[in-house]
């Protein structure tokens, strides 16, 4: 966004060209500093943890319900152990494809960003 | 990210009442019709199956313009969206001396619209299907986690090939983590053009600080048309090209709101991580989110991948 800036206060040709940019950078990031403090300071993230923990109980409660969900949590936490040992790598591939709208709008990236939705494509 | 066109057409309910807790959340148009005695409790008069009707009255006048959500408010293929969404329309139109994203613009005839770029979509979406079972059904127990992921890979492919051969554009799109499949099919209008959008001071008033805080006071909306060949099928830019006239398009309310007011979002794409477990949520907030947004405002960096739509 720097170099971005910088840029358009040499040429106004460039400022246009690069307008567009900068507003969606801006956009995404506010959003997301909002976001995060909603989840630490406005407790989202504890609220979620109570929510859990009640969850786990209401499983462990009754021996049916324990043989059916009981191994769900430990199982997704499994996976996410397991996810945060290439996290480091996956995202700064995400970031070289996802960053450079070159990569980003090509035709081979296209596959790979519909298996990040099918990832992320929680409700 | 590049969600563009993804179809996820969810709902946001909320409710603001005076003595109520506010009562909010996001789903599938279809969850919607299902939820008919909430609604009715919540004082919602109209036909709560109407919203599982994608491609019906009122949900068929929302389009994606790919990354943005539109509506259509006219029958000559007027369309109404966000400032931001037709940015690029602007800034492709503008020249160091003529600056409409500073300025603003204004068709006064048809003839003065101009087009938004060869880039530029409409997606009217013409159909939506479950699919689940065509694509998740059928598979082996005994299959590994990779060839699972490879067969479904392969099976929607198959399907978008199948449903695109008639010339309209097609997605399958996970639901629930993979738990459902909806097949979906679009027409991809590919001559748009920028009608009227307020000149900043107005579409981008308060700018950074206040976007994405409530109350906001902003002007933030733009207009533009799809228009087709003569045969009603999507082509290029042409002035021979005629207004798209859809089976659908909202009437804007003349009287506003009062406070209390039942209020519905619909949105492409929407999209929740509702249903993450709490570990889920911790790492986004210690490890994803400080690392996307400490490295903003150097070029790279991780901005690009959460640009909001």
């Amino acid at each position: 966004m720097a170099i971005l800036e910088q840029l358009s206060k040499q040429d106004k040709a460039i400022a246009i060209k690069v307008a567009g940019r900068i507003l969606g950078l801006n956009n995404g990031l506010t959003n997301q500093k909002g976001e995060l403090e909603g989840l630490v300071k406005g407790g989202s993230l504890t609220q979620k943890e109570a929510q859990e923990k009640e969850l786990e109980a209401w499983i462990a409660a009754d021996p049916a319900r324990q043989k059916k969900y009981g191994d769900v949590l430990p199982a997704l936490r499994t996976l996410q152990a397991e996810n945060q040992k290439t996290r480091e790598r996956n995202s700064a591939v995400a970031l070289l494809t996802g960053s450079s709208s070159y990569l980003r709008d090509g035709p081979k990236t296209r596959s790979q960003s519909k298996a990040q939705i099918l990832q992320f494509g929680f409700l | 990210m590049k969600t563009s066109r993804v179809p996820f057409a969810l709902l946001g309910l909320t409710l603001f009442a005076v003595g109520l807790s506010a009562e909010e959340g996001m789903w599938m148009p279809q969850q919607i019709s299902e939820m008919g005695a909430k609604l009715k409790a919540l004082g919602f008069q109209g036909d709560p199956k109407a919203f599982g009707d994608l491609t019906g009255q009122p949900m068929g006048a929302v389009v994606s313009l790919g990354g943005c959500t539109a509506s259509f408010v006219s029958p000559d293929g007027l369309i109404v969206t966000n400032h931001h969404c037709v940015a690029g329309a602007l800034q492709y139109n503008s020249t160091p001396t003529r600056n409409l994203l500073k300025d603003g613009f204004l068709a006064k005839t048809r003839k003065e619209e101009l087009s938004n770029g060869p880039g530029s979509r409409v997606w009217v979406t013409t159909s939506v299907a479950e699919v689940t079972g065509a694509i998740t059904g059928n598979i082996d127990p005994k299959t590994t986690d990779r060839e699972r992921y490879g067969l479904i890979e392969r099976r929607i492919k198959e399907r978008v090939a199948a449903c695109e051969k008639g010339g309209q554009r097609c997605n399958v799109a996970s639901f629930f983590g993979g738990l459902k499949y909806f097949e979906i099919a679009q027409m991809e209008i590919k001559d748009v053009r920028l009608v009227y959008a307020p000149a900043d001071g107005i579409g981008v008033f308060g700018g950074e600080t206040d976007n994405w805080r409530w109350p906001r006071q902003t002007g933030d909306w733009g207009f533009v048309r799809a228009y087709v060949g003569k045969d009603g099928a999507p082509a290029p830019f042409s002035m021979d090209n005629v207004p798209y006239q859809p089976t659908h398009w909202l009437k804007i309310a003349q009287a506003g709101e009062e406070p209390g007011a039942l209020v519905f979002v619909v949105g492409y794409p929407g999209r929740t991580q509702r249903h993450q477990t709490y570990e889920q949520v911790k790492e986004t907030a210690d490890w994803a989110m400080p690392r996307s947004t400490a490295g903003a405002g150097t070029i790279g960096d991780s901005g690009a991948a959460f640009e909001a739509g």
